[in-house]
């Protein structure tokens, strides 16, 4: 199912009020708990937004990226572990190279790099972590929908 | 001139058969109208040998040598092909012991023909290297490059909407061999349907041989809708550049930035060792990493 058939009413296709929809990967070994990673995104945001709990940040390759944005969400959220933190020693290495250079490419195939974002956060710092994802997705929100703007 | 490098790329290829140094010769044949790869295992043969076809060897090269048990296998090697044999000797996709090269540097023609950047293999049997040449067109990269983001975007699935899922681009190309392609998996991308979702299939290729990718063309070649497929690989490979100082084929010994191995140690971005500098740079490139 496409998430804009399921968004009903509070689907709109950009603007100031337009609350984007996320798909948010979080680490299991700092952010095991999704609830509570729902719990830190803006509130009405938290309810559209799919939450995927992965084994490490470098789990996540270039089809999760394309498939969230063919899907028609407009931004994805990794929670991973600070540098020197990561449980798999250099997972979130590999996911920070890996990142940066799918932010370029979406970039060129023409997709805003914002859409995409990477947090290396403390995961006990709850109010950081919270005002950067409201940030995040007030961004996110005056990119407007991903299917509508681009 | 050209046919002072056939010749020499002949004597070659007889002196390797001769001396037992390959049981085979990988190249291409002419003469009959058409020119197609051909394996030459008598040295009688090597008067078909042509040069003047421009064909990804190292795909053919690659399921021969799975199926072959015999001895080593002889590939007449343009630069490009030379450079996709470095990259799957990075990916221990076959044996370089049982493939020898017998470098062919390509013509003036040649080399505008394909916008090569590269137009010689670095061991050359036959024809002049045509060194410090570029014959890329760079202007078509950088009208991309001066569009903005939604433009960029107005452009790729026009362009991109064309394609009819037929994939060309990945069996022309010699880097792409997985034996499970994610390209074929429905969870990715949807079957049956054309065209592919933006981005999906085109993201998804485009950013497995982001570290891979040499510039070939082929996937340009093969592509029946004409999709100019090989210009966002080559800007990607620019960015490989950019942020990692890295360049496909360039060397067998260099390894993937987008690798990591457990000999790279835990670091953070305050560390003083050069690892640690590089990825500062790198979050701090892409401006976004922590808080």
């Amino acid at each position: 199912m496409r998430i804009y058939e399921r968004l009903g009413e509070g689907f709109r296709e950009g603007g100031p009020d337009y609350l984007p929809s996320l798909a948010v990967f979080h680490c299991r070994w700092c952010f095991p708990d999704a609830e509570r990673v729902r719990a830190m995104l803006p509130e009405r945001a938290a309810e559209k937004a799919l939450l995927v709990r992965v084994d490490c940040t470098a789990r996540i390759e270039a089809e999760f990226v394309a498939k969230a944005f063919s899907e028609g969400y407009d931004g994805l959220l990794v929670l991973g572990c600070e540098l020197g933190e990561c449980h798999h020693l250099t997972g979130n290495h590999r996911a920070l190279k890996r990142f940066a250079l799918l932010r370029n490419m979406l970039s060129l195939l023409g997709i805003y790099p914002e859409r995409l974002r990477l947090m290396l956060v403390p995961p006990f710092d709850e109010e950081l972590v919270r005002a950067s994802i409201s940030e995040y997705v007030s961004e996110l929100g005056e990119l407007g929908s991903f299917r509508y703007l681009g | 001139m050209e046919e002072r490098r056939e010749e020499q790329a002949r004597e070659r290829a007889r002196s390797m058969l001769l001396s037992g140094e390959a049981r085979a010769v990988l190249g291409l044949r002419g003469g009959r109208g058409q020119v197609l790869p051909y394996l030459f295992s008598r040295p009688e043969e090597l008067g078909d040998l042509s040069l003047s076809g421009i064909y990804p060897l190292a795909k053919v090269a690659l399921r021969l040598l799975e199926k072959w048990e015999g001895g080593r296998l002889a590939v007449v090697s343009r630069g490009c092909d030379e450079r996709h044999f470095v990259e799957l000797e990075k990916k221990n996709a076959l044996d370089t012991r049982r493939v020898a090269l017998i470098g062919v540097a390509c013509t003036e023609e040649e080399a505008r023909e394909c916008g090569c950047s590269r137009p010689y293999p670095n061991q050359v049997d036959a024809g002049h290297p045509l060194a410090d040449a570029d014959f890329f067109d760079r202007r078509e990269l950088e009208e991309l490059l001066g569009m903005k983001v939604s433009e960029r975007r107005r452009y790729w699935t026009e362009v991109l909407s064309r394609c009819i899922k037929c994939y060309g681009c990945r069996n022309s190309c010699p880097l792409c061999n997985c034996v499970d392609c994610r390209l074929e998996e429905s969870r990715w991308v949807r079957v049956g349907e054309i065209p592919p979702e933006y981005p999906s299939f085109h993201l998804i290729r485009a950013f497995h041989l982001a570290d891979k990718c040499v510039d070939c063309g082929a996937c340009e070649r093969a592509c029946p809708m004409h999709i100019p497929i090989r210009r966002l690989h080559r800007l990607i490979g620019e960015e490989m550049k950019r942020l990692f100082d890295y360049r496909a084929g360039r060397d067998a010994g260099e390894k993937s930035p987008l690798l990591t191995d457990l000999e790279e140690g835990p670091f953070t971005t305050e560390g003083e060792d050069e690892v640690a500098r590089f990825m500062e740079a790198v979050a701090r490139e892409v401006g976004w990493v922590g808080l």
